[in-house]
This record gives C-alpha cells, sequence and structure tokens, in this order.
C-alpha cells in the first residue's frame, strides 16, 4: 500500500518519465558543469538541469501537451536548446538562467500566437488563459469590481485584448506576460466599472459585448443608426452561421478571426499571407457573400 | 468599386484612424446611405459574434481551471487536517500517563511497610499478614470486596486507608485512592498515620491530574517539594 503510494507520488511528480532520477547536485554545479566538464558531464548536467527549468513553468504539463502538437517540436526543449547555447558562452547565475528561460518560453509562446497556425494558436491561448487565471479573483480585482458575474467578463475580455496585442506585436516583451495581463485586467476592471457594464445594461443593449471606445467618436443620430440595424441582426443566428461557415469554408473563417477578432488590417493580412491586397479584397468579398449565403439556406433550412 | 469604398471607410473608422473631417463625413454618409450603414452594422455584428463566442469559451476554461484550484486547495487542507489529527493522535497515545518510575514505587512500598509495621503485626489477622508480606494482589481484591460489603460510607477506616495506599502505589487506581485516602484523611482513629495519609493523598491529586488542588493542599498542609518523590515534583513543575 505505502509502495503504492510512493510510485504514485513518484508519477505525479516525474510524469511519465518514471526512470528518471534526479541529482543532487546544486544548480550553480550542473552549470559549471555545462560550462566546463567532459562532454558526458555536460550531456548530463544539461538533461538536469532542463528537468529542474521546466519545473518553473507555471502549469508545465499543459506546455508539454502544447509542445507535442507543434510537430512534434518541443517547446520547451527547443527553449532549452537556445539557453543552452547562451550559457556555454555567459557566465550566468542560475536565478538569471531561471529569467531567461521564462522569457524565452513566453517569447516562443508570442510567436506562436503571431503565426497563422489556427489549432496551435487557439492551443496556446489556451493556456494562457488556465495561466492567468490566477489574477481572475484576486484581492485588488475584487475591490474594483464586486460582482462575481463582471470579473469574469472583463477577465474573458482582458484576454482577447491580451490575445489581440500579442498577435499584432504590441507586446515588447519588457514585462513577462503575467505583468502585462495585469495592467490590461486592471484598465478592462476599471472601464467595467466607469461604464458599469452590468448584465441588465448588456441585455438590454443591442451593442451588448462591442467595444463601445469607437462610438465615443461619432454623434448620437449616427449612433442610434448603426443601433436600429444591428437590431435587425439576430445575433445567435449569425452565431449558427459562423459555425457553418467554419466547417465548410475554414479558410474564410480565419480570415474573419483575423481581421474581425485580432484586428489585423487588410494590408497587415495580405502580407502575413503573402497575397496581393487587392486579392485579399476579393476573398473577404467572397467570404462575406458565402456568409451570406449560409445565413441564407440556414433560415430556409429552419 | 462602393463596396472597397465603404470597407476602407468601415475599417478606417474600426481602427480610429479617421481625421476629424473624415468623421464627419463619414457621420453624413451612414445617415444618408442604408447600405453603409448595413454593411457596417454587419461587420460589427460578425465581430462581436466572433468576439463573444471566444469570451464564452475563455470563460469555460478559466470557470475549470478555478474549479480545479479550489479542488486542489481543499485536499491540500484537508490532507492537512487529517495529518494534523494524525499527529494529535499519535501523541496523545505516546505522550506517557503521570506516573512514579519503578525505583519510586519500591522505595515508597518499603517505606510505608515499614512505617505500618507495629500496626501490621497482628497476630491471627489475615488480610494485615498479606499486606505485611507484600502480597498485594491476593489482598487487593479481598480489601475491594470488604469496602463493598461495608455499609458505612466511610467504615472500616483502617482498611480502607491501606487499600488507597495499595491502589496509589501498587495498581495506579488513581480513582479508587484518592476516594478511599479521602476517607482516611482526617479520621481521628488515624491520628498516628495522618502526615503519612496527606502525603499519599496529594500524591493520588498529582497523579490524576489535579495539580491545582494538589498545589493548594500543599500549601495548606505545609509539604515541601523535596518530601515528594523527583517525578511528581516534575509533574507539578
Amino acid at each position: 500500500m505505502f509502495c503504492k503510494f510512493i510510485t504514485w507520488i513518484k508519477r505525479l511528480y516525474l510524469g511519465s518519465n518514471m526512470n528518471w532520477k534526479p541529482s543532487i547536485k546544486n544548480s550553480t554545479t550542473l552549470l559549471k558543469e555545462i560550462r566546463i566538464g567532459t562532454p558526458q558531464q555536460q550531456k548530463l548536467a544539461s538533461k538536469h538541469l532542463y528537468h529542474r527549468l521546466v519545473k518553473k513553468i507555471p502549469l508545465y504539463k499543459v506546455a508539454i501537451a502544447l509542445k507535442k502538437s507543434a510537430d512534434n517540436n518541443t517547446l520547451s526543449h527547443d527553449v532549452f536548446q537556445t539557453l543552452l547555447d547562451t550559457i556555454r558562452v555567459e557566465s550566468l547565475s542560475i536565478e538569471n538562467v531561471q529569467k531567461n528561460f521564462l522569457q524565452l518560453f513566453d517569447t516562443k509562446l508570442i510567436s506562436i500566437i503571431q503565426s497563422l497556425e489556427s489549432s496551435t494558436r487557439t492551443r496556446v491561448e489556451n493556456y494562457l488563459a488556465q495561466r492567468l487565471e490566477k489574477n481572475r479573483d484576486s484581492k485588488p480585482f475584487r475591490i474594483i469590481l464586486k460582482s462575481a458575474h463582471d470579473r469574469r467578463e472583463a477577465h474573458s475580455e482582458a484576454l482577447l485584448k491580451l490575445f489581440q496585442s500579442l498577435a499584432l506585436g504590441k507586446f515588447r516583451g519588457e514585462a513577462s506576460i503575467d505583468s502585462f495581463f495585469f495592467t490590461i485586467y486592471k484598465s478592462t476592471c476599471l472601464n467595467f466599472r466607469k461604464k458599469k457594464l452590468t448584465l441588465q445594461r448588456q441585455l438590454a443593449n443591442p451593442w451588448a459585448g462591442i467595444e463601445e471606445d469607437f462610438f465615443d467618436q461619432i454623434d448620437k443620430q449616427t449612433q442610434k443608426i448603426i443601433g436600429q440595424q444591428l437590431a435587425k441582426i439576430d445575433q445567435k443566428i449569425l452565431q449558427l452561421d459562423l459555425e457553418q461557415l467554419k466547417i465548410r469554408e475554414a479558410a474564410c473563417f480565419e480570415l474573419f478571426e483575423l481581421h474581425e477578432r485580432y484586428g489585423f488590417k487588410y494590408r497587415e493580412i495580405a502580407v502575413l499571407k503573402n497575397i496581393q491586397l487587392g486579392a485579399l479584397k476579393m476573398r473577404f468579398k467572397n467570404c462575406r457573400e458565402k456568409l451570406a449565403k449560409a445565413a441564407t439556406l440556414l433560415r430556409l433550412k429552419n | 468599386m462602393a463596396d472597397e469604398k465603404h470597407n476602407i471607410q468601415i475599417e478606417r473608422f474600426i481602427h480610429k484612424e479617421m481625421s476629424e473631417s473624415e468623421l464627419r463625413a463619414f457621420e453624413q454618409e451612414v445617415q444618408s446611405n442604408e447600405s453603409l450603414a448595413a454593411e457596417l452594422a454587419s461587420q460589427l455584428a460578425v465581430r462581436n459574434t466572433l468576439r463573444n463566442k471566444r469570451k464564452e469559451e475563455l470563460q469555460v476554461i478559466t470557470d475549470q481551471r478555478a474549479r480545479i484550484r479550489k479542488r486542489t486547495k481543499v485536499i491540500v487542507v484537508a490532507a492537512f487536517l487529517s495529518l494534523f489529527a494524525i499527529i494529535l493522535l499519535f501523541w496523545q497515545h505516546l505522550t506517557p500517563e503521570p506516573n512514579l518510575t519503578p525505583d519510586e514505587t519500591q522505595r515508597e512500598i518499603a517505606q510505608w511497610i515499614k512505617s505500618e509495621s507495629p500496626n501490621l503485626k497482628t497476630a491471627g489477622n489475615n488480610l494485615r499478614q498479606l499486606i505485611l508480606n507484600k502480597e498485594f494482589s491476593e489482598v487487593l481484591p479481598k480489601l475491594d470486596q470488604l469496602m463493598d460489603e461495608t455499609a458505612a460510607a466511610c467504615g472500616e477506616i483502617e482498611y480502607r486507608y491501606y487499600a488507597g495506599v495499595i491502589h496509589l502505589l501498587y495498581d495506579a487506581n488513581y480513582q479508587k485512592a484518592e476516594q478511599y485516602l479521602a476517607c482516611a484523611m482526617d479520621s481521628p482513629a488515624l491520628n498516628n498515620s495522618q502526615t503519612a495519609i496527606v502525603r499519599y493523598y496529594l500524591m493520588t491529586l498529582i497523579l490524576s491530574g489535579k495539580q491545582a488542588e494538589a498545589k493548594a493542599l500543599m500549601i495548606d498542609e505545609g509539604i515541601s517539594l523535596e518530601d515528594l518523590p523527583q517525578s511528581l515534583v516534575r509533574q507539578l513543575n
């Protein structure tokens, strides 16, 4: 019974790598061995250091799950290889190594978000959402927004803003992703409180969920006209239309996501997709027609 | 051509890239051109729907994570509480009960028999003879039986005193020892043994954990710590 318990603990700690025996040497010694040891010592020391650093990544298991999807190109292992080159050249302290490892890991995540491979990007976003969840109900935000529902809304809104900023390259990497998100979440919460965007107001408002800041620039009359047009659109049906489009025309759906959700401009998408601006605009036109067609078909079906 | 112009205008409006004059012109056009208003609304609706859907997905993910974190917290707290309970249980179990050391017990018994020997050497009395021969296992049930058979609350006071001391030093049954010795205290029939009775009663109180009462008795009777066995002095401290 006791042996089974120990095995269980070991499996929890080491994951699938059950034969792995952690080294008793301290990290500074391992760093020294990587720098000036024999090739065999270097190899073993790198292996030990890698295992220690990986444990420093929050939710490292999710990270390991991510790396498996990325063409068997192990994410954290890639990061470590980059770091290893630096360690061999520069004499870094273990604290700096840890810091650099986390920074490089985050940079890698950002590069995945900036890539246009949709499934991996979604997986990285989901991982970041899990990692950044701990902030959601922390004390400063409980003070700003008392309602748990509002905090939930603000948190997801802040996550969308974060992913948008990461995708558009607005994050310069001067702080960690966590600190950057903290700032975004704080401003989103303050904005929520300022505008008193409660559930009741959202339900009563045809602008529900739409960022209001770009409407602030136009007059009330124009806002009313756009509001009347918006009220004509059934959001639930539109959601079904988009679902249909995602299944049948994945490329179109991705274009919509890049343009409408992430806020990429036409010319930016043209550069990313390596196509002419005119051709891209034509694709958008076709996709909008397909969406309208899907909507009509769906309505006929219903 | 008009579509493309509208798309450019909408993109510039959403990204807040319009100058003040462009914005006023755009407002005029939206108010007068229903197709532009409809196109803007449809693009906003698509944008809104995509964002809302992703927000819902993210909320589900974060909710799941929050639930796991909460559950882990509960498990950790429960594990700590269980561990604490187990430690407490073992602690109580492993902590030795207050008792005299075997040496002290032997010394006390020898001292008591020696001091009581004139009274115990009465010819023809079987019980006294047994006590004198330190055959406590045999004499104790007989003494208890005698006490049970005695109708008076504190009758057979001399035997009650003997039974109390034997329960204290041999049997370690402090409850009975306290009960019998309490009767023997202040009994005129046991005037000669009063100092010893008070001392044994004090020892009983200490061993049954009644430290406050024991201290009060020590002060009242003027008994010093030097008169008590070392293990009891430690208990008192």
